[in-house]
């Protein structure tokens, strides 16, 4: 079996139905070549941009204060290598913000066409709530996850679990919530937790995020949630009512809105842990936008073997389960992801990259296919440094395409976006799914511009 | 103690034990299951998880960090392990492509072997079915009976007979499946009719025998094995270079025995090899000279055991093929490959769970109010039809390969 | 009258014997323990009660290995599983020393219900263990016995709190006070309260194992060991069928267990200086392992290694032979001869011998305080293994999965009906916290009230939540839980909870980093450094010993 394309896309997460989309919106013919779902599917449904500056203690202020000082400091960060002028290693702060900037309105315009709206801007970073509790900095939230006026100092919060729910503990959450805002001596003052009764319409144990979430898609289920927490909130006059992030996958905004009405009080979601139902909300979305503007999603796909010529890249053959379909582009984008994406690969003999057999650097530039994973990683689990493993990936120059230790450009039409690439450490920055998105868009912009110049 | 002395000691160890060594392939499908990271992306697409919940169906992110890691524990999964329906749908989103589908194969084999106690009873009723007459499901017993079956079948389809063929030297073998040679007889004549008017020169099998799918989902290998075995004869004895068939199951199964065994022959569904062999611009050269209905909006099923268990461009064939009938309207249900719940033998021990996965699709379906259902697959076919009927929905389904033939200009 | 009648320090699988047999006897007795139960040494073996088939130079050895295997399997059949082992030989020479230790392991080995060594055709070795080099001439077989060493320990350990013993985890001896040429009590730091106290004693019994020198010279008394550390190399799911023996590296032999629901590569030998709580695996004795067994296993590397634990063994201080020739039977030193009467410690041992070294020890106890009283501790099943247990029933009695029940039979037997009993009242406790095992949280919840965990690690070692292939990373935070809930913990001390026990998890993560654990790991980072943000919120932690460089 054979495709051909304009601008085939290996990888369907953030970065690659990004880039899917925006080739597609140029009028090109597109396929997205997908072996299956990644970290994007599993995404806690916050858009973190810059949170922390790599090596702080404390966040960012915004996000476009961040994206500066990356400009300043880190000129081998993907956000600035978005920013480098020609040929210089010299990097234009402004430039990176204006494009960040960009890429994200179009990608908050384009998944709100698909229903699923975010809150929060590049002014100013937020605080979201995670499932144990803890705050954590990013830029953009779900909408269903964010309330302006939850750190108000005369609110009552009600964390609220879920009964035979054991993904999310209403009492722990709540406890470490109210500790570390009493800490800072900051609202609010009162924090209190609940637990609500699903038995009449669910198992009582083992529930899972996904039964849940497709429960309050249903009128019935959300009543239900509604009357359950009905007695909480007027017993406690919780002003705000935190729930785990299973609001719905189709309706979560309009279940929201529903809970509010009937509750009089506030209702947010925290972000999520895999398995993530926000996560599959922004999946959807994505995939609904690529097809939308024409592109081709093919599923159950990897993508095992290629063609070099020169320094193009001619081809690429993708195995499904029992066929396998040789595709033909003019241009290719690489978003295969990290670790959890497949993108890269280890063993005690080193990292590699596992489509192309390219370099593979730490976030310094140095070479790291002959260095074993251990030697990348922390004796501590956790510090704010983190571990240099999740700096690793493919180096790319101004035109985001994949270099060799010579600083060679390995193919002119072969272009890399997303966690694949080197340079930054999403886990202590906080900055993933907007790496992804930055460097998803400017990788079409780029696999486009080859695509148009060769038909022409 | 001589060495066949002291291995009948071992074995007896084996068994007390319950270890039942993975051999061959199973090493491949262990080696994907240590893939699994517990991330549970599968949950959120499993059918069955839909259908019932984590509570009754652990599954597949279950089975794979859970169930599946040691064997001489496989017995307590059986309460389960039997509710999987095999489409395939955790594999295609794992991050990692882990293969459950073929590990739940793999336990059952070894339930089977060791704790049939334990196996569903009409699952072992099954496999007697299987073992008596090599068929899924229990033959005529009249061969008149059988003929007057088919010419009900089709006259109501409107569709002609012609003979069946047995040539031996064809350039191509068409296996009919169980359920179009014994049940939905309209789907072997169909594909009869249609390599007929193509002039493709095909053979029936001299015998038909089960492809031995069925046999795998209860666990049955040596049954399997040996259906593998007759089939392999079949092909080599005739001599054929390429195999058809009109049954999604039976073209995964068949397309694993022909690597096993080596055919060296290539295998398709029907619509792969109408639209690669035949064309769609000659198809629809001939759709137009057939009779019209009249617009009609048309819903297509995807089989799971062609999307996801050979390739999702499998239904692009489909899809085109329909796209040049004149008069057909393609009607996006929004489940079009959303599991039947007909697969994984789960309809014969645990109706209420298939029928639970089917209402995802009845539902959309009947939303969208199509004028008709085709899916490229008898068991799906037959699958949705009983749950529609069984929902007061008069909406008809057709097996993909009768409505093409349906709508050539054949000699009535 | 002194507070006890013998205060035992260290509760591993020797010091939790002889509380146990001591207590039986009807001594007062004292267990104190500087961590938790089973958290030094016999938490890092890989659980064979070995029927001392490698030491028929020591007869005497092997006809107690063989006893203390039939005395196991009476009191303690629930955690304890059989495997069949291959030896498989690429050439005559892979067969270790000769001599005729075929013949001494058979002599006992039907008592043991097991058969004969036996040898067998590669085509026949191959059809039990596919996963074998095909080139392979023939292989050795025979059976062993493993056990849940962490269940063993525990279960004595509990089995003396019920006659009436005194089990104090996270208790650290300060002081042994002597007087007048003997023992007569103990100082001790109990770490949950941070007191200090002392309690009045006749018999100090110093089971700390590796620490043993350490502990007596609190008493001023000489002790010498020599601390020989060890690695073991976790795999994923049971990989093999049956156990592989083959020869190593260096000529010694190596093993490959499977183990409950993974499979365990060891071990590597090497004499040591270091502090025991500081040792982690090393590379070297990584890949010394799996190069070691790729000639027998060849896909060897292609398993998801999933952690390498490292342990230190108490041996004998037999010196300037290699280690392998020291012995493994173990000593006994009666400290009346050095001025401390009352005091006794001992070196060596391997775990099978743990309840025959605490028999001879809790003789010569009774034999100084003047009782008389038989040792029963061969005799008396241990909680949870006086039965057979219906695994199908009561899953079906309580609408349970069968696979939850029957792990949890192998642990706790017997009790598995009281942690069921819990769900009737409490339907949702049927919620599967560790979805790797399983563990639900019926028994978390009824773990933390009868079996004093103190934190998730004590959990992890009476559950085994934890040490699945996520290694924790989606068990921690909802285990963790519980365990505050149920302890009263604040959120500050919930979110140390659960960096501990990650921190822990970690330190045997690392070592072998590669393949599947790389996608693991960063998932594990990305919830709880990325979506939790712990790496910048939450509560400081102490650097553990095995997080010094």
């Amino acid at each position: 079996m054979e495709i051909a394309a304009d601008v085939a896309v290996i990888g369907g997460g953030m970065a690659g139905l990004v880039a899917g989309t925006v080739a597609s919106q140029a009028g090109l013919s597109v396929v997205v070549l997908s072996r299956g779902h990644g970290a994007t599917a599993d995404c806690s449904g916050a858009i973190d941009v810059i949170g922390y500056l790599p090596l702080a203690t404390t966040p960012t202020v915004s996000a476009i204060e961040g994206l500066h000082l990356l400009a300043a400091l880190h000129v081998l960060h993907p956000y600035s290598i978005l920013g480098l002028e020609r040929e210089s290693l010299v990097v234009d702060g402004d430039v990176v913000v204006k494009r960040v900037q960009e890429t994200i309105e179009w990608f908050l315009s384009t998944v709100a066409e698909s229903e699923l709206r975010h809150v929060g801007s590049l002014d100013s970073t937020i605080m979201a709530c995670s499932p144990l509790g803890t705050l954590k900095p990013t830029a953009l939230l779900q909408q269903t996850m964010w309330s302006d006026s939850l750190m108000d100092e005369d609110n009552v919060v009600m964390f609220a679990g879920i009964r035979g729910y054991p993904d999310f503990h209403s009492g722990m959450a709540a406890k470490t919530f109210l500790e570390e805002r009493q800490a800072l001596r900051e609202g609010p003052r009162r924090v209190i937790n609940c637990t609500v009764d699903l038995s009449n319409l669910l198992p009582v144990s083992n529930l899972s995020a996904i039964e849940l979430a497709r429960l309050f898609d249903t009128e019935e289920g959300l009543r239900h949630l509604a009357e359950s927490l009905q007695s909480h909130v007027e017993g406690t006059g919780a002003s705000h009512v935190v729930l785990p992030p299973v609001l719905g996958l189709e309706h979560a905004a309009t279940a929201r809105s529903e809970l509010e009405s009937r509750l009089g009080a506030e209702v947010i979601e925290t972000i999520s842990f895999p398995p993530s139902i926000p996560g599959t909300r922004l999946q959807a979305a994505l995939e609904a936008a690529l097809e939308r503007a024409g592109g081709r999603l093919l599923k159950g796909h990897e993508v095992v073997g290629t063609e070099t010529s020169k320094d193009r890249v001619t081809g690429i053959k993708a195995r499904g389960p029992r066929r396998s379909v040789s595709v033909t582009a003019k241009s290719y984008v690489l978003a295969t992801g990290k670790f959890v994406g497949g993108g890269l690969a280890g063993d005690e003999r080193g990292l590699r990259e596992t489509v192309f057999g390219l370099q593979v650097f730490d976030g310094d530039r140095m070479s790291v296919t002959e260095t074993r994973p251990q030697k990348l990683t922390d004796l501590t689990w956790v510090t704010e440094r983190g571990h240099r493993l999740y700096t690793c990936g493919i180096g790319v120059d101004e035109h985001l395409r994949p270099v060799g230790l010579d600083g060679r450009v390995y193919a002119a039409n072969l272009f890399g976006a997303g966690a694949v690439l080197a340079g930054y450490n999403y886990i202590t920055e906080k900055s993933g799914l907007g790496v992804a998105i930055a460097t998803g868009h400017a990788a079409a912009i780029e696999a486009v511009n080859f695509a148009t110049e060769a038909k022409s | 103690m001589s060495e066949e002395e002291a291995y009948e000691f071992v074995k007896n160890t084996l068994r007390d034990e319950g270890i039942v060594p993975y051999h061959g392939q199973e090493l491949e499908v262990v080696k994907s299951v240590e893939q699994c990271m517990n991330c549970g992306l599968c949950l959120n697409h499993c059918p069955v998880v839909r259908a019932v919940g984590v509570d009754r169906f652990s599954g597949p992110r279950g089975i794979a960090v859970e169930l599946s890691r040691s064997p001489p524990e496989y017995w307590s999964t059986a309460d389960t392990i039997y509710l999987c329906t095999g489409c395939g749908t955790c594999r295609e989103v794992c991050p990692k492509n882990v293969d459950i589908p073929s590990v739940v194969i793999l336990m059952r084999a070894r339930i089977f072997k060791r704790r049939s106690d334990l196996v569903p009873k009409s699952l072992l009723q099954l496999s007697a079915t299987l073992t008596k007459y090599g068929l899924a499901f229990t033959p005529w017993e009249d061969e008149e009976d059988k003929a007057e079956s088919r010419d009900a079948r089709l006259e109501r389809h409107g569709l002609p007979h012609i003979e069946d063929r047995i040539k031996p030297g064809a350039e191509v073998l068409y296996y009919p499946g169980c359920q179009a040679e014994e049940r939905s007889q309209e789907i072997r004549e169909a594909a009869k009719l249609i390599l007929d008017y193509f002039g493709i020169d095909f053979t029936l099998p001299t015998e038909m025998s089960c492809c031995g799918l069925p046999a795998k989902l209860i666990g049955d290998e040596e049954t399997a094995r040996s259906l593998a075995s007759r089939l392999t004869e079949q092909v080599r004895s005739l001599k054929v270079r390429a195999v058809i068939t009109t049954c999604a199951g039976c073209t995964s199964r068949i397309l694993e025995i022909a690597e096993e065994e080596n055919w060296g022959v290539p295998v398709y569904h029907m619509v792969e090899f109408l639209a690669e062999r035949v064309g769609i611009d000659r198809l629809g050269a001939e759709f137009s000279k057939g009779a019209s209905e009249g617009g009609i909006t048309v819903t297509v099923h995807d089989p799971c055991h062609l999307i996801r268990h050979v390739s999702r461009l499998v239904m692009d064939s489909a899809l085109e093929i329909l796209g040049a009938i004149p008069d057909v309207e393609l009607a996006d249900s929004g489940v079009a490959d959303s599991c039947c719940g007909g697969g994984g033998l789960v309809g014969y021990h645990a109706a209420d769970v298939s029928s639970l996965v089917t209402a995802r699709n009845i539902e959309a379906i009947t939303r969208r109010d199509p004028d008709r259902v085709v899916a490229p697959c008898p068991l799906c076919t037959s699958q949705i039809e009983n749950e529609l009927y069984r929902h007061g929905s008069g909406i008809e389904v057709d097996d993909l390969t009768v409505y093409i033939a349906k709508h050539l200009p054949l000699r009535r | 009258m002194s507070d006890y009648d013998v205060v035992v320090i260290g509760g591993g699988s020797t010091g939790t014997a002889v509380a146990r047999d001591c207590q039986i006897r009807g001594l007062k007795t004292l267990l104190l323990e500087r961590d938790d139960i089973a958290s030094g040494t016999v938490g890092t073996c890989a659980g064979m009660i070995s029927s001392g088939l490698k030491y028929m130079n020591e007869p005497e050895i092997v006809d107690m290995c063989s006893s203390e295997v039939v005395h196991l399997k009476r009191i303690a059949r629930h955690i304890i599983m059989k495997n069949p082992i291959l030896t498989p030989m690429l050439e005559m020479s892979d067969l270790s020393s000769g001599g005729n230790f075929a013949e001494e392991y058979s002599k006992r080995a039907a008592e043991r219900e097991v058969p004969p060594v036996m040898f067998l055709t590669p085509e026949d070795s191959l059809k039990i263990e596919p996963m074998l080099n095909p080139d392979i001439i023939a292989s050795l077989y025979f059976e062993e016995y493993f056990i849940d060493p962490f269940r063993l320990c525990l279960l004595q350990a509990i089995d003396a709190k019920r006659r009436g013993a005194d089990i104090r985890t996270y208790c650290e001896v300060t002081n042994i006070i002597v007087q007048d040429g003997r023992v007569t009590g103990v100082e001790f730091f109990d770490r949950l309260t941070g007191r200090l106290e002392s309690v009045s004693t006749r018999i100090v019994v110093n089971a700390t194992g590796p620490w043993a020198e350490k502990v007596a010279a609190l008493a001023g008394m000489p002790l010498e060991l020599r601390l020989n550390k060890g690695a073991h190399v976790i795999l994923d799911r049971r990989v093999v069928n049956v156990g592989v023996i083959a020869k190593a590296v260096d000529g010694r032999m190596i093993y490959l267990f499977p183990h409950e629901n993974t499979v365990v590569l060891g071990t590597t030998a090497l004499d040591t200086w270091e502090d025991p709580d500081s040792v982690r695996a090393s590379h070297d004795e990584i890949e010394y392992l799996l190069k070691s067994m790729e000639w027998v296993v060849p896909s060897i590397r292609e398993a998801r290694v999933v952690r390498a634990m490292e342990g230190i063994r108490p041996l004998v201080a037999d010196w300037k032979i290699p280690e392998g020739d020291v012995t493994r039977g173990y000593r006994i030193m009666d400290h009346a001869g050095d001025g401390g009467e009352g005091m006794i410690s001992f070196t060596g041992g391997k775990l099978v011998m743990c309840r025959h070294m605490a028999e001879s020890v809790t003789d010569i106890i009774c034999e100084k305080l003047g009782v008389e009283r038989e040792c029963r501790t061969h005799l008396e099943p241990l909680p949870g293994n006086e039965d057979d247990v219906d695994v199908l029933a009561l899953a079906s009695e309580y609408g349970m999965s069968a696979h939850v029940v029957e792990r949890m039979r192998a642990r706790r037997g017997t009790e598995v009906r009281a942690v069921l009993e819990l769900t009737r009242d409490r339907p949702n406790w049927k919620t599967k916290i560790c979805t790797c095992e399983p563990v639900i949280e019926a028994e978390i919840r009824y773990s933390i009230r009868h079996e004093f965990p103190q934190t998730v690690d004590d959990l992890r070692r009476r559950l085994r939540i934890g040490t699945g292939p996520c290694q924790g990373t989606f068990c921690t935070y909802k285990a963790a839980a519980i365990l505050a809930e149920e302890l009263g913990l604040t959120g500050q001390q919930y979110l140390h909870e659960v960096l501990s026990y990650l921190a822990e998890r970690w330190k045997g993560k690392r070592p072998p980093m590669r393949g599947g654990q790389l996608p693991l790991e960063e998932m594990a980072q990305g919830m709880y450094a990325c979506v939790a943000n712990l790496d910048h919120t939450g509560p400081p932690r102490e650097r553990q010993p095995w997080e010094e460089v």
